[in-house]
């Protein structure tokens, strides 16, 4: 290997780089951005959107009327919730919703007080408009966990009501109850029917405790979390697309023949653009942590912890990896543009499927999480993740590193190969 | 033993046969131009014998070493100027040496003292430091001679090393490479600039529709031309139809480039009057007419029929 030749590429590459705007934009702005956006979006409590909510109340009542003054005045983070319009007909509050001038609509039908009041169950009917799937699915979400709160808030003032009917008239009904209930409540007969009636209003209630890994629980690790992400995508984003334009761009400045009539290998060719674009990923990386650390990201990097260092390598590898892919569509396609197109082709769907961001790789259908759990990018940034993150050990390295190694050296020998070939079919001239 | 040894070369692409079974010699220290219009096969040729063009058929040694047995040695020897710009705007003069420098395995080093004589000699030390995005077309060129020249290379092989210069740059350039010569420096030079190759060649091969279709000094070429003069006619009011015009007295070969019209005749004696009376009969003004020596587009439009810009 000559490696002045490889070194003299490398360098050249680099200056390049360092002298173009557009390149500069991806390997600096690009992550800045991406650290910046995610800690703003990212690390935000979610934020609830007003709802224009048009109302139409079929049969007055008292019930519609405390429901309605409960929604008038609900309030997050300060935020009014519900921005309430009154309809007179379920017509034109229909229309309203398919027109999209009403987020929600709610339909109070006629008897529903009257049924509340005299004990039995009562309906109500909500529209959602439907134009962004996502936001009608959260407000799908919001609104049956809003309105299952206010189910059961009315069935435990029902079971308070009650109770205190059963205090004044019930001296003899104990005798109709058997033993084996009456046992848990010996002497208290009231406490009993509540309890027994709290069961109906609400037989299962599921008590939720978010467990987080220790590390996570702080705003630091979060963002911490979300750099090792940002440096895996700009390793994916940068390598791919700054590999794809390394040999198709010699062919449009037109040095490629000056360069192939030059006693070099393609190997040495391929090595030297590889150490080119590992340096503008690098810039990335230092982008991406600086950025991190200037938004008050926490990794967990000691420089004694053999398995930190193997992290690091393991986003080396994976970003020669996607080097070696870029390179190869380099060596393919005529122009620039068109590796750079082709590059972004096969960019996006790469980080859409790996799991890296949202959704997470577990809620994938299930041939993609098998290519999930192949894909370099994903490999990369879980095991960085797991070590330099969770502090995990060696194991997750072991796992993983085998899969990115053999990837890596499949790709550049495919490289290779195609080079052969196509500097044979005379692709390159 | 010859500098650079082609023979039966044959290269296709798909169904266009660019060079077809050619072969020729240059000799050690000789200016040796390959002379044709655009398209005949001179760049594929070029790339043949630099090693990086595959031929489909036949072999080429430079210095005796097969260029397709042995290609880095062989690439070693040779220094190519291709006829695209081989520097990289973005980096200086210095930087584009240093580069093609390491990939010949030099060290900057080993580099300094032999770019610093080459730099001198192009007369481009004043701008070697500056971007070459600030560079003329003339600077370009040098640069593009000096990073071939920077590995010590025994064989100069240039395609159309002169085009998009101004006569005044060009003839600088032709200045340039015939120093070379003198330092022992073979050249191969692709060319469709009849004056260049004239002017610079030890021998030229005229190259048609890739194949070779003449061979020898432009002294030998000129004296193949036989016993033809040839009568150049300059023109005040250049006409689309003028060749149909003269078709009317000469059979020969004509060519007209703008307002000048080279005529191939036997006997310009007798020639000559009946081309003024046609000419001014149809109201073609005559600057002037002078008798002139061949030239090799003469000898290119004998052989082939068509000038070399056609």
């Amino acid at each position: 290997m000559n490696w002045k030749a490889v070194w003299g590429i490398a360098k050249k590459d680099i200056l390049y780089i360092l002298r173009d705007p557009m390149t500069l934009f991806w390997i600096v702005i690009f992550p800045a951005m991406l650290v910046l956006l995610s800690a703003y979006i990212w690390v935000q409590e979610p934020q609830v959107p007003t709802y224009t909510t048009g109302i139409y109340v079929a049969g007055q009542g008292n019930f519609s009327k405390y429901i309605i003054e409960a929604l008038n005045s609900t309030e997050i983070s300060n935020k009014k919730v519900f921005n309430i319009v009154m309809y007179d007909s379920n017509e034109s509050l229909i229309n309203d919703v398919k027109k999209g001038e009403l987020s929600i609509g709610v339909v109070f039908p006629r008897g529903f007080s009257e049924n509340i009041t005299k004990g039995f169950q009562s309906q109500i009917i909500v529209y959602i408009y439907v134009k962004h799937p996502i936001l009608a699915e959260t407000t799908k979400q919001f609104i049956e966990g809003y309105f299952s709160y206010v189910s059961k808030e009315m069935g435990y003032r029902k079971v308070e009501y009650v109770t205190e009917f059963f205090k004044k008239y019930s001296e003899k009904i104990e005798e109709y109850i058997p033993t084996n209930v009456t046992q848990q409540f010996p002497g208290n007969f009231t406490e009993l029917m509540r309890a027994w009636m709290i069961g109906m209003v609400e037989p299962l209630k599921a008590i939720i405790k978010e467990v987080k890994p220790e590390v996570l629980i702080t705003k630091p690790n979060i963002l911490g979390w979300i750099v090792v992400a940002v440096v895996g995508v700009s390793a994916l984003f940068s390598g791919l697309i700054t590999g794809a334009s390394a040999i198709v761009e010699e062919k449009d400045y037109g040095t490629l023949h000056r360069i192939l009539a030059s006693p070099i290998t393609g190997w040495e060719l391929l090595v030297g653009k590889t150490f080119g674009v590992l340096f503008s990923v690098l810039i990335s990386g230092v982008v991406a942590t600086l950025f991190g650390a200037f938004v008050g990201a926490k990794v967990n990097f000691n420089f004694l912890e053999v398995e930190d260092w193997l992290a690091i390598v393991m986003l080396g590898l994976a970003t020669i990896f996607f080097i070696g892919l870029g390179l190869i569509l380099s060596i393919v396609v005529k122009t620039a543009k068109a590796a750079s197109g082709l590059a972004m082709a096969i960019a996006f769907p790469m980080m859409f499927t790996s799991g890296i961001w949202w959704p997470p790789k577990e809620m994938l259908p299930e041939p993609l999480k098998t290519l999930a759990n192949f894909n370099p990018a994903t490999l990369a940034i879980d095991t960085a993740r797991a070590v330099l993150v969770y502090n995990e050990g060696l194991d997750v390295i072991a796992q993983n590193m085998p899969i990115i190694l053999i990837g890596t050296i499949v790709v550049y020998a495919i490289g290779s190969l195609v080079y052969k070939i196509t500097l044979q079919k005379h692709v390159l001239m | 033993m010859s500098a650079i040894s082609v023979s039966g070369v044959t290269k296709r692409f798909k169904d266009v046969i660019a060079v077809s079974n050619v072969s020729f010699d240059v000799k050690k220290g000789e200016i040796f131009s390959l002379l044709g219009p655009n398209g005949a096969g001179k760049t594929t040729l070029l790339k043949i014998i630099c090693g990086i063009l595959p031929p489909d058929s036949g072999e080429v040694k430079v210095l005796g070493i097969n260029v397709f047995e042995n290609p880095f040695e062989a690439k070693r020897r040779i220094g190519y100027v291709p006829q695209e710009n081989i520097v990289y705007d973005r980096l200086s003069g210095w930087e584009n040496i240093l580069f093609y420098a390491s990939l010949y395995g030099l060290s900057s080093a080993q580099v300094k003292e032999r770019a610093k004589e080459i730099v001198e000699r192009l007369g481009l030390e004043s701008r070697i430091k500056k971007h070459v995005k600030t560079y003329s077309g003339g600077l370009r060129k040098r640069l593009s001679l000096a990073v071939s020249l920077i590995h010590n290379p025994e064989v100069l092989i240039l395609d159309e090393p002169t085009v998009g210069l101004d006569p005044s740059a060009r003839r600088e350039f032709w200045k340039i490479i015939e120093d070379l010569r003198r330092d022992g420096i073979t050249v191969l030079m692709a060319t469709h600039y009849m004056e260049e190759a004239d002017a610079l060649s030890d021998r030229v091969a005229i190259i048609n529709e890739g194949k070779i279709i003449a061979l020898g000094s432009p002294t030998e070429l000129k004296k193949a031309f036989g016993k033809l003069t040839v009568i150049e006619i300059l023109i005040a009011n250049p006409k689309p139809d003028i060749e149909q015009i003269l078709r009317e007295i000469i059979e020969g070969p004509i060519l007209i480039k703008n307002s000048e019209i080279r005529i191939h005749v036997k006997d310009y004696e007798s020639s000559l009057p009946k081309i003024v009376e046609v000419l001014l009969r149809n109201g073609i003004r005559i600057v002037q007419i002078s008798i002139t020596e061949p030239t090799l587009e003469d000898v290119f439009l004998k052989l082939t029929g068509r000038g070399l810009g056609e």
